[in-house]
């Protein structure tokens, strides 16, 4: 069953180049996935790449300049303001840096009680218990009702931060960066907990993040974005198995893999990436590929299906080494 | 090394507000002298014998004595006991300065939280509006309010609140631009809190600092202002005690009878400093 | 004679809360010409290491050492770090745009630290400010030297922080995660950098990182850091092929890796000591599977079971005393 469905969405901001001129910035540049319950699509790209826009497109936190959100039946782009509040149990979001996404003078207890206050009539005592509960069910105890974030370890803090995106049983989560703060050792009793939160409640997770081993470990699905397009998507073992986009390639080559004897990266990606104020024409990607043409430079590529579920943005796809 | 200094701070900083107040003996001395006058105001009727020429009987056997064992800050022109007065204009004065306090962050802080949350035309409006009140010279604006108003204690109090709510609006419509899009007011706005609950849950509280700040300096500043007003005879009247109006009435016996005007001069002075002090220490200990 | 010789390194704070110890005893020893890399988790001591060795080490740390060399000078006690710092050792950050002035050009900044250092003005000073950035591997440096820092994208703002760290003529960098606030792509330049540096310049490299994928593809040798100690130090090959140290272990199992997904990781379980409490025992004890006996009363030494590769841990004082 499809949860999320978004289609041709954009995000442009106007950046003012004095006087009258204005430059439209598309951060996010006609996106369209959809996402089914139960399962966690992971988002890929480097920074500027749109993800954490587009996230908070669908959060409905930035409003899209294009193109549906169609979430459980319905579009949240024609939502009106009432309407959306009523349905913000249904989303919750963690975030990368839990110091900064936690209010730092609430306590833990006020902190994860702020969505039952908002949206449910549960107060006082019972409020309280239901509070231990999602403490509990995040691997924290009655005893840190009473603290600030600040005196939490971070992996204790980012279990507080999901504890508070667990409250309402929300239909998705989305989960921008959630562990990147965190040490190793950390980061792998969080990424335990989200799988296991994920299995226990049947949540949808939508997992940003630009480390693509942690992507890899918990996503269904991939969805690769560059300069706010989609370069490639498809079910996670076929992107990582047989990727069909240069982009993708070059990522999983940048990767710093945790052996020595790996060889070093054959295929080096050179050059920085480009401002969204002006995209390179044709394809986005063409002046950083090796496998640029001509045609890469006058034509845009569009998502083309190469196997079951899996698309790919390059006009040389099937060309590509591993195919 | 700004991380590097975040690890320290976090670690070694002296981390309570209180903590480091207590390391600094300026604050230690302001906080000294407020306690007293505070202290001086609250149990005014207990600390002397002459209450009631505090409140203003006149007892004219005893006209503009010296200083003595039985006066010893000297009587004025009434022949009422001058350490009982400047005892009782404690009382006006902190009065006066609290209100102003109260009445200034009572309309300030609310239109600068707005202001700076929801933006746009609200925050044009309100700008613009502190922009016109700013513009007026503060004295000469409270001078024209209160004789308009007429004189009293509580007008005096209005008029120089008149002119001050738009510092606090200035100052907290800035931390509220810095605050409003840090990822933990997101993360509100994402579960559907109401947005004056944010404002007031999770923008406000971290305002607090420099309005405490701002609040302490302007005790001091009110209670000098309010003096100024009642020395020109637009604030207290008698026979209500107030330190301005007795440097204004002292100021025609100077300096043959010098006594008149230092005490209750002295008094400003040292309750204005000590609330300065008072502040700058509270800065400090927050920067 | 190692060109860096660290013996019993010990930096510790005096606080209101009582006294700190940041690094309680450590060994290095860093040959000419390697890249040395030293691991651990946020805390750990790591980055105080690396200041200790500038001198830079902030009051209110004491540090004390059995022995503090660098090229046969002693560093140790010393008050005038002038020859030292920037002439002998220079240092690089995880955020090139704190460390880089803002208000002058790459040109004006090279040209300062050349002539200070090196006493050349002029046209031989910019001279050699190009040669640096063509070296850095940015080849328009006319552009570059004109620019201001803001003016560059993240990558090309480490590249100019590595030139400027060169300009002095030291040999011996300290990187402190260099390529932490970078994208994976730049990153694999950045690092790629690192070593055609070392090759062509012989540059003796102590690179700091939590990234045990960035080690594993450009060090040499590797020492793991755990609250303040060495726990095990090797080769990066053999550390990565046959890790000894429960902690090192640890870490690696809880990587995620292609393959890992639909399986726990393995969490080291706790957090790392605070270390205002002193330790007795090992300072993993807590939260190590394999505790036994001696671990909470007597702290392990480092010891070479194989020659090259040290580890301090009992399971291997008891193997050294049985044979």
């Amino acid at each position: 069953m499809t949860l999320l469905e978004v289609r041709g969405l954009s995000k442009a901001f106007a950046i003012r180049a004095g006087g009258f001129t204005r430059h439209w910035a598309r951060v996010v540049d006609d996106v369209s996935f959809s996402l089914n319950a139960g399962e966690t699509l992971g988002l890929v790209g480097e920074s500027g790449c749109g993800k954490t826009t587009l996230a908070r497109c669908i959060l409905r936190i930035a409003e899209p300049t294009a193109g549906e959100i169609v979430f459980d039946g319905t579009d949240l782009v024609k939502l009106s303001r009432g309407a959306l509040r009523a349905r913000r149990s249904e989303l919750a979001i963690v975030y990368q840096n839990p110091y900064l996404s936690l209010s730092p003078r609430l306590s833990v207890h006020d902190l994860v009680a702020e969505p039952l206050v908002t949206h449910t009539p549960l107060r006082g005592a019972a409020l309280t218990a239901r509070v231990i509960e999602l403490l509990q069910a995040v691997g924290l105890s009655a005893d840190d009702l009473r603290k600030r974030a600040r005196q939490l370890s971070g992996g204790q803090a980012q279990r507080v931060a999901i504890a508070r995106a667990l409250a309402l049983r929300p239909k998705l989560i989305v989960l921008d960066e959630p562990t990147s703060a965190l040490d190793v050792s950390v980061q792998a009793q969080v990424l335990n907990l989200l799988v296991k939160l994920q299995r226990d409640y049947g949540l949808t997770y939508l997992f940003i993040s630009h480390n693509l081993d942690v992507v890899q470990h918990m996503a269904d699905r991939i969805l690769v974005m560059y300069l706010g397009r989609v370069a490639e998507s498809g079910p996670s073992a076929a992107v990582f198995s047989m990727p069909r986009h240069p982009y993708t390639l070059a990522l999983l080559a940048a990767t710093p893999e945790p052996d020595p004897t790996r060889p070093a990266p054959d295929i080096a990606l050179e050059g920085n990436v480009p401002s969204p104020l002006g995209p390179p024409t044709g394809c986005r990607f063409h002046p950083r590929c090796s496998w640029a043409q001509d045609r890469c430079k006058a034509e845009t590529p569009a998502l083309r299906s190469m196997r079951a579920g899996h698309l790919s943005a390059c006009h040389f796809a099937e060309a590509l080494p591993g195919g | 090394m700004t991380l590097l200094a975040r690890w320290f701070g976090s670690r070694f900083a002296p981390d309570t507000l209180p903590g480091r107040l207590r390391r600094d003996w300026l604050a230690w001395v302001s906080g000294v002298i407020i306690l007293l006058f505070v202290g001086g105001a609250l149990f005014a009727p207990l600390l002397t014998t002459r209450a009631g020429e505090g409140e203003g009987e006149p007892n004219p056997v005893e006209k503009l004595e010296a200083p003595s064992a039985e006066h010893p800050f000297g009587t004025d022109q009434l022949g009422r006991d001058l350490y009982a007065r400047v005892l009782f204009g404690g009382r006006t004065a902190l009065t006066l300065g609290l209100l102003v306090v109260a009445v200034a962050v009572g309309v300030g802080v609310p239109l600068g939280a707005v202001a700076g949350y929801f933006g746009g035309w609200v925050d044009e409006v309100i700008m613009r509006l502190t922009d016109v009140f700013l513009a007026f010279p503060p004295l000469l604006l409270a001078i024209f309010i209160a004789s308009a108003l007429g004189a009293s204690l509580i007008n005096a109090a209005l008029a120089i609140a008149f002119t001050w709510w738009p510092w606090y609006t200035r100052l907290v419509r800035a931390q509220v631009v810095a605050l409003r899009d840090r990822p933990f007011v997101e993360a509100a706005r994402v579960i559907g809190v109401n947005d004056l609950v944010i404002i007031g849950r999770h923008i406000l509280p971290n305002t607090l600092s420099p309005v405490v700040v701002q609040a302490t300096l302007d005790l001091g500043s009110a209670i000098l202002t309010g003096a100024a007003l009642s020395f020109l005879g637009l604030g207290v009247q008698p026979p209500t005690a107030d330190w301005g109006q007795m440097v204004s009435n002292g100021r025609l016996y100077f300096p043959d009878r010098w006594w008149y005007v230092t005490f209750p001069g002295l008094a400003i002075f040292l309750s204005t400093l000590a609330f300065n002090l008072l502040g700058d220490s509270v800065q400090d200990a927050n920067g | 004679m190692s060109y860096l010789e660290v013996q019993d390194l010990r930096i510790a704070f005096q606080t209101h809360a009582g006294r700190f110890g940041a690094v309680n005893g450590i060994d290095l020893a860093l040959e000419r010409g390697e890249i040395f890399g030293l691991v651990g988790e946020s805390g750990c001591g790591k980055t105080v290491t690396s200041l200790a060795l500038m001198g830079l080490v902030p009051p209110p740390g004491e540090v004390t050492a059995a022995r503090l060399t660098l090229d046969g000078i002693d560093l140790l006690g010393r008050r005038d770090w002038r020859d030292v710092r920037g002439r002998r050792v220079a240092m690089i950050f995880q955020d090139p745009a704190a460390s880089l002035n803002p208000t002058f050009t790459l040109g004006e900044q090279l040209v300062h630290v050349i002539g200070h250092h090196l006493g050349q003005k002029g046209a031989t000073a910019r001279a050699r400010a190009a040669a640096l950035l063509v070296d850095v591997g940015l080849p328009d440096f006319e552009r570059i030297l004109r620019a201001y820092p803001h003016q560059l994208s993240g990558g090309m703002q480490q590249r100019a922080m590595i030139a400027l760290a060169l300009a002095s003529g030291a040999n011996f960098l300290i990187a402190d995660e260099p390529t932490t606030a970078l994208d994976v792509t730049i990153q694999a330049q950045i690092l790629r950098l690192l070593k055609g540096l070392r090759d062509k310049h012989g540059l003796t490299i102590l690179l700091i990182t939590h990234d045990l994928g960035v080690v594993a593809q450009t060090c040499d040798r590797v020492g793991v850091l755990y609250a303040g100690t060495l726990v095990e130090t090797a080769t990066a090959v053999e550390l990565f092929r046959a890790p000894q140290h429960p902690y090192t272990q640890g870490l690696l199992a809880a990587l995620p890796r292609p393959g890992s997904r639909g399986t726990d990781l393995a969490a080291i379980e706790g957090q790392v000591p605070s270390g205002m409490t002193a330790v007795a025992g090992c300072p993993f004890a807590a939260r190590c599977p394999q505790v036994f006996g001696p671990c909470r009363s007597a702290r392990p030494i480092l010891l070479e079971p194989v020659a090259g590769h040290g580890v301090a841990c009992h399971l291997y004082t008891a193997q050294e005393a049985a044979s």
